[in-house]
């Protein structure tokens, strides 16, 4: 059973929709800030849930000792750079609307989480949460438990054979000199599980196989007969991922080239005729007619996450990324629709490609 | 002949991929097939044989550049096929080649100019397809509509092999001269590209050397796919 403690001004109601039977999470309220630390250091949880603004609610605190979460996870942290032994995970669970508003502004604040979950979701349904709050008390669990001795070959699962796919420097130096556990699930969430580059998700793994969303769970049943398993290294999650090596090498088995180098008519005709899965040809989302499954689909969309085709996309603006990641792009459609600005996500289109989006615009195959 | 392993032509391709990120002149997507191709290659170790295909769906591409008339251009180079094999007894260092430099437009339908390097087919055994063992053709289609080919694809000029670290050195120097200058100042790009150019130019060097000193046969009749093949199996 895993212990967690949930720091709030106000909402002790979460402590419980977190809880199940392997994890259970006691509700903390306010206190001065170098005491909650001491109070969560001494309890040893093995996670820390925190709101986000711990000063709406003070009832009584005093209004000039009031603090956010922000501070407080960053004096754990500091706490376990120190003795790296104590480290936990620590989620925000905040409302949608302070994340989005407060914290997404405060850069430097989100480097201190190893998760972001909005309380509505935890209202509507806990079990993704608390799945991913045990995810990462295990992966965490299995961190201190390496003693500081960081090797990423040892965290990702892959047999010694495939340990090549994961040796670039700029994830085995990083992850080798982590001062603490906390320090390497940042670094595994920016380069190896929250990026496609050397894992991809669901949504690029139709994109390969060039078929439409929602054929997912047959995708993966292609995959898992073939022996080609999910994501199962630390920080694996419910959100399933699969390896872009071992993925690329089934569908070169199946194609017997390159499955983006074809049609995605192409792509399903061959998959139908093996694996009789019913599968349906992704769509371009910018070709309409009969052309719209005569397109070389190739990834999924970072805005809207159907499989689109690179000559029907743009790239999305990025800080420099090691090479291994795959940089985002958004399909066409979603820059004529706009979606690319006024969706869930929003995105800043690289400079060389901007030119593009008025004939985008002004233009519909 | 110096033999590589598949370990070193990946650290060539990486070498290629970084500098040419360095200068900027290849998009994202370039890097990723770039980085793909030599994870691959890292993959095979130390073996002597590998084989890797940089698709259409995610070439290597370069940035946006413009033509002799200003008109913006997009060059790409891609691969149907690369196969190394450095055995002794065969003909080349290649087993199979077939790579190109394309470019695609995005607003009307010419033909797509490309260019394609690859080796002459083997019809059957000990019967070759007419002309060179590896050359260069011009000629392709855009994606989709084959009727926009260029009527003519002949003919099969006599060329040296080239894998794609060395096609992105031609796309360098052909379209962004300036960066290419740079590039020719960096050690790393120049060990990279002498390290791949070691593959493709050896047996092809070794062939053209042979006929300076005699008066019997042409260069071209040397290279001729048929007579180097009977040439090698006699």
């Amino acid at each position: 059973m895993f212990t967690g403690i949930f720091v709030d001004d106000l909402d002790e109601v979460y402590a419980e929709l977190l809880s199940d039977e392997k994890i259970s999470f006691s509700y903390q309220g306010l206190d001065e800030i170098m005491e909650l630390r001491r109070i969560l250091l001494e309890a040893k949880p093995h996670i820390v849930a925190l709101d986000y603004r711990l000063d709406q609610h003070l009832a009584g605190f005093p209004a000039s000792k009031a603090f956010k979460g922000g501070p407080l996870a960053q004096l754990l942290r500091d706490a376990a750079i120190d003795n790296p032994e104590i480290d936990f995970p620590i989620v925000l669970v905040s409302s949608e609307q302070n994340i989005k508003q407060r914290f997404a502004p405060d850069k430097t604040a989100h480097d201190l989480f190893d998760e972001v979950m909005f309380k509505e979701e935890l209202q509507a349904s806990s079990e993704r949460a608390i799945a991913k709050m045990i995810a990462l008390c295990e992966s965490y669990t299995a961190l201190v438990q390496m003693q500081g001795v960081y090797d990423i070959t040892a965290m990702v699962g892959l047999p010694e054979e495939q340990h090549h796919v994961v040796d670039h420097q700029e994830l085995t130096e990083a992850v080798k000199d982590a001062a603490a556990p906390h320090i390497v699930s940042r670094i595994l969430s920016k380069l190896l599980t929250g990026r496609t580059g050397l894992l991809i998700d669901d949504n690029e793994l139709l994109a390969r196989f060039g078929v439409a969303l929602g054929f997912a769970e047959q995708a993966a049943k292609v995959l898992t007969d073939q022996g080609v398993e999910p994501y199962k290294g630390l920080f694996a999650s419910e959100s399933r991922r699969w390896w872009a090596h071992q993925v690329d090498a089934v569908l070169n088995g199946v194609f017997g080239k390159r499955a983006t180098g074809l049609t995605s008519a192409k792509r399903t005709e061959i998959l139908n005729q093996k694996f009789e899965n019913g599968f349906a040809a992704a769509e371009s989302p910018w070709v309409v007619g009969e052309g719209s499954t005569n397109e070389l689909i190739a990834f999924a969309c970072s805005c809207c996450g159907r499989g689109t085709e690179l000559r029907h996309s743009l790239a999305v603006y990025e800080p420099p990324q090691p090479n291994f990641i795959v940089k985002r792009r958004i399909c066409w459609d979603c820059i004529q629709t706009d979606n690319y600005k006024n969706g869930s996500n929003t995105f800043e289109i690289q400079e060389s490609d901007k030119n593009l989006i008025p004939q985008i615009l002004a233009a519909r195959q | 002949m110096t033999v590589l392993t598949a370990k070193q032509a990946s650290d060539a391709l990486s070498s290629i991929c970084a500098a040419l990120s360095d200068v900027g002149i290849i998009q994202d997507i370039g890097v990723s097939a770039l980085s793909r191709i030599a994870g691959e290659l890292k993959g095979f170790g130390n073996s002597h044989t590998w084989n890797y295909e940089v698709d259409r769906g995610l070439p290597i591409l370069f940035s946006e550049t413009v033509d002799t008339n200003k008109n913006p251009i997009v060059p790409k180079v891609v691969a149907e096929m690369v196969a190394v094999d450095q055995s002794d007894g065969v003909l080349t260092a290649f087993d199979a080649l077939c790579v190109a430099i394309e470019f695609d437009h995005v607003y009307d339908n010419r033909p797509t100019p490309r260019w394609h390097l690859d080796m002459a087919n083997q019809k059957e055994p000990g019967n070759w397809q007419p002309g060179p063992m590896t050359h260069l053709q011009y000629g392709g289609h855009l994606h989709g509509d084959r009727t926009l080919d260029c009527f003519l694809k002949t003919p099969r000029w006599c060329h040296p092999p080239m894998e794609v670290g060395l096609l992105c050195e031609i796309v360098a120097a052909n379209f962004y001269e300036a960066e290419w200058n740079e590039l020719r100042e960096m050690p790393n790009w120049n060990t990279a590209i002498c390290t791949l150019q070691k593959i493709c130019l050896h047996d092809y060097a070794t062939r053209l050397a042979s006929t300076l000193n005699q008066s019997s046969k042409s260069f071209l009749h040397t290279m001729w796919a048929q007579d180097w093949a009977d040439e090698a199996a006699s």
